[in-house]
C-alpha cells in the first residue's frame, strides 16, 4: 500500500471546521470596496457597506464549497504538461517570490535579475519533478512599471508547464490578452487554462477588495484561483496550531465563498501556508515544521470538504545550500507528500525563507521530491513481489545478484537511483572532491545548454504578439536571442 | 525519573501516524516468513543452539547445520518474548521504557572511521573516541540510549569489546548497547556491568547494558550470534537481533521479499532466545536496506531504507515486540 501520514481524528477535523464557520458567522471577513459585496448580501450574507465586513451564514459557505469542483485542471502548453489535481497524486511547484539570488559566478547574494528569471525558468522547466511554474523570482533590474509584463513574457516563452501568477496582475486587460494569445481565444483558455492566479488573504480576516475583483474577473474566464491564507502564528493568528488552523480555514472558506458566489463553479485550490513568528528574533519562519503540520491537517480538512488542497513542503530558513536546508526541506516535504496533498509548494531553488533564489538548489530539491515520492509509493506486496520461489532457489547463504528478477526490476526502477547524492566510499568521494552542489551545477549547466539548442517556446507569431502586449522591444528580443 | 517517550500514532486526540503496510500486508509477510522458516530453514552454526532447536521440535540437519522450525514454535516464541522492556541507565533518571509505539532515539555503530574533531581528517578510531562519543551522547537530550559508536583500533581486537565497554561505561550514565563478540566476552561484559551496579543480582534488576548481534543474510545464525543470544537470555539482559540484509544482494530485490527473509532471520534469533529462556528480553532489529547495484554497496541514505525501517517497526508492533530500526 501507499505510505500515508495522518494528523487529525474526525472529531479534530470537525472541531476546526466548526470554529472556522463560527468565525465567519460572528466576526466575518473584511472585503472592503469589492464589487462582490452586493452579491454576497443578495445571497444571504450580512454586509456592512461602510466597513466592508461580511458575515457569512454557514449555509452560504457550504453551498459555495459544494459549487467548487473537486478536480482542477491546470493546462500546459501541450497536454503532456497538463496537471489535473484529482487527489490521485501529489504535484510540485516552486514558490516565491524571491528578490535576491545567489550569483553562480561570484557566489555572492545580490538583487535578483531578469537573467535569474530566465535561467531559473529554463532549469525549472527541465526539472521533471516540477509540475507547475510560478513567478518565483523578481527581475529587480527591470523598472517597476514594466517588470510584471516582462516577467510574464520571459516565463511564458521559457516553460511549457502551467503557470501561476503569484502577485495580483495590475494590468488586467494585458493579462486577458495574454490568456487569448497562449490559448488561441478565451474559449480555448476556459477549456485549457494555462494561467492561474493567486488570491491571498491579509491575515487576520481581510482580503483586498481590488484583488478579489481581479481574481473573480479571471475566475470567470476559467482561470483556477489559488486561495491562500498565510497567517503568522503568534503574530497575525493565534499562537496555537489549532487556533491558526481555524483562522486559516475561515479565510480560505470566506474567500472561496466570495468567488463561488460571483463565479459559480470556478476552479479553486485551497492553500494553507502558515508561518510562525520566531519570538527570539522577531522574524517570520517558513522553515518551521509546524508549517507543514498545519498544512497536513489542512489537507485532511480540504479533502473532507471535497476541495483540492495544497501544502508547503520545501521552504527553509537556511541562508545557504547546506545542512539546515537539507533537513528542513527533506523532513517537511516527506510529511507534506505523505499526507496526500494535491500540490506541494515551498521552494524549488529557494532558501532564506523563500527570499533568495539559487539555481543549483533546484536539482537538489528535485532529488528530495523524487525521494519523497518514492517513499510514499510504499510497498507492493503480492505473491510475485514476495519472491518466495527465489528464496527457495537461493536458499541459505547464497546471493540474489544472479536472479533474473534482480536486474530486470532494478532496470525498471525498483530502487531509487540518486542524481545528486553520493553513495561512493569515503576515500573515493574525497579523491573526486565533488560536493552535492557540484553535481547540481552540472544538471543546471546541462539544462541551460539544452535550452540554447531548443530555442524559446510558443510560435513565432505568439511570441511576437506577446512581446507587443508585454512591451518588449525588438532590441531586447535580439539581446535575448529571440 | 524513568523516561517514557512519546507514542507515535496512538489514536488519542492527537499524534501523527505514518503507515506503510496494511494489517493484511503484515499478515502476508508473517505467513511468508513462517513458510521460509519451515521449508528452507536457517543455518545454525552452533551445536548447542541446534540442540535447543531440536528439543523444541525443529527438524535439524546436523551435517548441513540447517534447522527447519515449525510455525507453532516460532509463534510460541513471539508470544513468550516480552512486549515491554525497561533499559536501565547507570543513573535511574536515564531509564527508558520500550513498548509498542513509544519512540526513542539512539546513535548508531560501529563506525570504522572517524572525522577528527581538530584536523577534520578521516582517521581510524581509538579508545578515547569511544569515550568521547559516549560523553556527547550523554549530553544530548534526544539520544535516549547509547550505542558504542566507533570501534577502537588501538587495542587488541580479541578483547576490543571489553576496552570499548570500559570507555563508554565510564562516560555515560545512559543505557548502552554493543556487539558483545562471543560467549566468553559476553560473560566478561556482564561482569563489568555487574561490578558497576553491585553484583549480578542487581544487574538483573537494573540491566545497564544490552547486546547487539547480526544474523548473516540470507538466513544464517553464525556461532557468535547464537552465543550472544544465549548469553543474553541467561544473563537477563536484552539482545537486539538486527539483520542487515541488502535488497538485490543478500535478499530479494523487491522490498516485500526482503521483508520476508529479514523477518525469518530475526524470528529465528528470537526463537533461539525464547527457547533458551522463555521471557528473555529481545529487540526486533533492522539495518536492512537496498543494495546500490551500480556500486555494490549498501545505501542507508535511500528511500528504501526508510520504507523498510517503517515496515519493520510496523511488523514488530504486530508481534508486540520492541523494535530498533535504522533512521538517522
Amino acid at each position: 500500500m501507499k505510505a500515508h501520514m495522518s494528523w487529525l481524528t474526525d472529531a479534530d477535523r470537525e472541531a476546526v471546521y466548526a470554529e472556522a464557520i463560527r468565525i465567519l458567522e460572528t466576526v466575518g471577513m473584511k472585503m472592503k470596496g469589492s464589487r462582490v459585496l452586493p452579491r454576497l448580501r443578495e445571497a444571504g450574507a450580512t454586509v456592512d457597506e461602510h466597513t466592508g465586513v461580511v458575515k457569512f451564514p454557514s449555509g452560504l459557505v457550504a453551498e459555495a464549497v459544494a459549487r467548487a469542483p473537486r478536480d482542477v485542471l491546470m493546462a500546459g502548453l501541450e497536454p503532456r504538461n497538463d496537471v489535473l489535481l484529482d487527489g490521485s497524486q501529489t504535484f510540485f511547484n516552486p514558490s516565491g517570490c524571491a528578490a535576491k539570488a545567489f550569483d553562480r559566478t561570484t557566489g555572492a547574494v545580490r538583487p535578483s535579475t531578469l537573467a535569474d528569471v530566465r535561467d531559473g525558468t529554463v532549469v525549472l522547466d527541465a526539472t521533471p519533478q516540477v509540475d507547475v511554474m510560478w513567478t518565483f523570482v523578481s527581475a529587480t533590474d527591470v523598472p517597476l512599471e514594466r517588470r510584471e509584463l516582462v516577467e510574464f513574457y520571459t516565463i511564458l516563452t521559457e516553460t511549457e508547464k502551467p503557470l501561476v501568477f503569484v502577485d495580483c496582475p495590475t494590468r488586467t486587460e494585458h493579462v486577458r490578452r495574454i490568456c487569448e494569445i497562449v490559448s488561441g481565444d478565451l474559449e480555448g483558455f476556459r477549456a485549457r487554462p494555462r494561467l492561474s492566479l493567486l488570491c491571498a488573504a491579509r491575515t487576520p480576516l481581510e482580503v483586498n477588495g481590488d484583488l478579489l475583483d481581479v481574481t473573480i474577473e479571471f475566475a470567470s474566464l476559467g482561470a483556477p484561483t489559488w486561495v491562500y491564507s498565510m497567517p503568522i502564528a503568534g503574530a497575525t493568528s493565534p499562537v496555537t496550531p489549532a487556533g491558526t488552523l481555524a483562522l486559516m480555514w475561515a479565510e480560505v472558506l470566506g474567500t472561496i465563498t466570495a468567488i463561488e458566489t460571483a463565479a459559480p463553479g470556478a476552479p479553486v485550490v485551497a492553500c494553507c501556508g502558515p508561518g510562525i513568528l520566531d519570538m527570539r528574533h522577531a522574524t517570520m519562519s517558513l522553515g518551521n515544521i509546524e508549517n507543514t503540520m498545519m498544512g497536513g491537517a489542512s489537507v485532511e480538512i480540504g479533502h473532507h470538504l471535497g476541495l483540492p488542497t495544497h501544502n508547503s513542503g520545501l521552504s527553509t530558513d537556511a541562508k545557504h545550500c547546506g545542512v539546515q536546508a537539507g533537513y528542513e526541506k527533506g523532513l517537511k516535504l516527506l510529511a507534506a507528500v505523505a499526507t496526500g496533498a494535491d500540490i506541494v509548494s515551498g521552494g524549488f531553488g529557494l532558501i532564506d525563507s523563500s527570499s533568495t533564489f539559487s539555481l543549483p538548489m533546484i536539482p537538489v530539491d528535485a532529488e528530495i521530491a523524487a525521494m519523497a515520492r518514492r517513499t510514499v509509493q510504499g510497498f507492493d506486496i503480492s505473491p510475485e513481489t514476495l519472491m518466495g520461489d527465489a528464496v527457495e532457489r537461493v536458499g541459505i547463504g547464497g546471493d540474489f545478484l544472479r536472479e533474473k528478477a534482480t536486474s530486470r526490476r532494478i532496470r525498471a526502477g525498483e530502487h531509487f537511483q540518486p542524481t545528486i547524492a553520493s553513495r561512493l566510499p569515503y576515500e573515493q568521494w574525497a579523491a573526486e572532491g565533488r560536493t552535492e552542489i557540484d553535481a547540481a551545477d552540472d544538471v543546471v549547466a546541462a539544462a541551460l545548454a539544452a535550452r540554447a539548442d531548443r530555442g524559446p517556446y510558443l510560435s513565432d507569431e505568439q511570441r511576437r504578439e506577446l512581446a507587443q502586449v508585454c512591451g518588449i522591444t525588438p532590441q531586447e528580443l535580439k539581446e535575448w536571442g529571440q | 525519573m524513568t523516561k517514557r517517550n512519546l507514542f507515535a500514532g496512538k489514536r488519542r486526540s492527537d499524534g501523527v501516524q505514518f503507515n506503510v503496510l496494511s494489517e493484511d500486508e503484515v499478515t502476508d509477510i508473517h505467513m511468508g516468513t513462517l513458510e521460509v522458516l519451515e521449508r528452507t530453514g536457517v543455518f545454525v552454526e552452533d551445536e548447542e543452539a541446534r540442540e535447543i532447536f531440536a528439543g523444541a521440535g525443529a527438524q535439524v540437519d546436523a551435517s548441513k547445520g540447517v534447522v527447519r522450525i515449525p510455525p507453532h514454535v516460532v509463534e510460541q516464541a513471539i508470544r513468550t518474548a516480552p512486549s515491554k522492556v525497561v533499559l536501565a541507565g547507570r543513573s535511574p533518571k536515564n531509564d527508558i521504557v520500550l513498548e509498542a509505539g513509544r519512540v526513542g532515539f539512539t546513535n548508531f555503530g560501529e563506525g570504522v572511521g572517524i572525522v577528527d574533531l581538530t584536523t577534520g581528517e578521516l582517521r581510524v578510531p581509538v579508545k578515547q573516541d569511544v569515550a568521547d562519543t559516549a560523553r556527547v551522547a550523554d549530553y544530548l537530550p534526544n539520544v535516549d540510549v547509547y550505542e558504542r559508536a566507533v570501534g577502537s583500533q588501538d587495542v587488541s581486537q580479541l578483547s576490543a569489546p571489553l576496552h570499548q565497554a570500559q570507555a563508554w561505561m565510564a562516560n555515560t550514565s545512559k543505557h548502552g548497547f554493543m556487539g558483545s563478540g562471543n560467549a566468553y566476552l559476553s560473560g566478561k561484559l556482564l561482569d563489568m556491568a555487574a561490578a558497576i551496579v553491585g553484583g549480578r543480582d542487581r544487574l538483573r534488576a537494573r540491566p545497564i547494558i544490552s547486546f547487539n548481534t547480526c544474523p548473516v543474510s540470507p538466513l544464517k545464525l553464525v556461532r557468535d550470534t547464537c552465543e550472544i543470544i544465549m548469553a543474553a537470555a541467561r544473563g537477563h539482559v536484552a539482545v537486539n537481533i538486527l539483520s542487515m540484509a541488502m535488497a538485490g544482494g543478500s535478499s530479494p530485490v523487491t522490498l516485500a521479499g526482503t521483508l520476508v527473509t529479514h523477518n525469518a532471520e530475526v524470528l529465528a534469533g528470537i526463537t533461539l532466545s525464547q527457547l533458551t529462556q522463555p521471557g528473555a528480553k529481545v529487540i526486533y532489529g533492522s539495518s536492512t536496506t537496498a543494495m546500490d547495484l551500480r556500486l555494490a554497496s549498501a545505501s542507508v541514505g535511500s528511500p528504501e531504507c526508510a520504507l523498510i525501517s517503517a515496515a519493520v517497526a510496523q511488523t514488530a508492533r504486530f508481534y508486540l515486540l520492541p523494535s530498533w530500526v535504522a533512521g538517522a
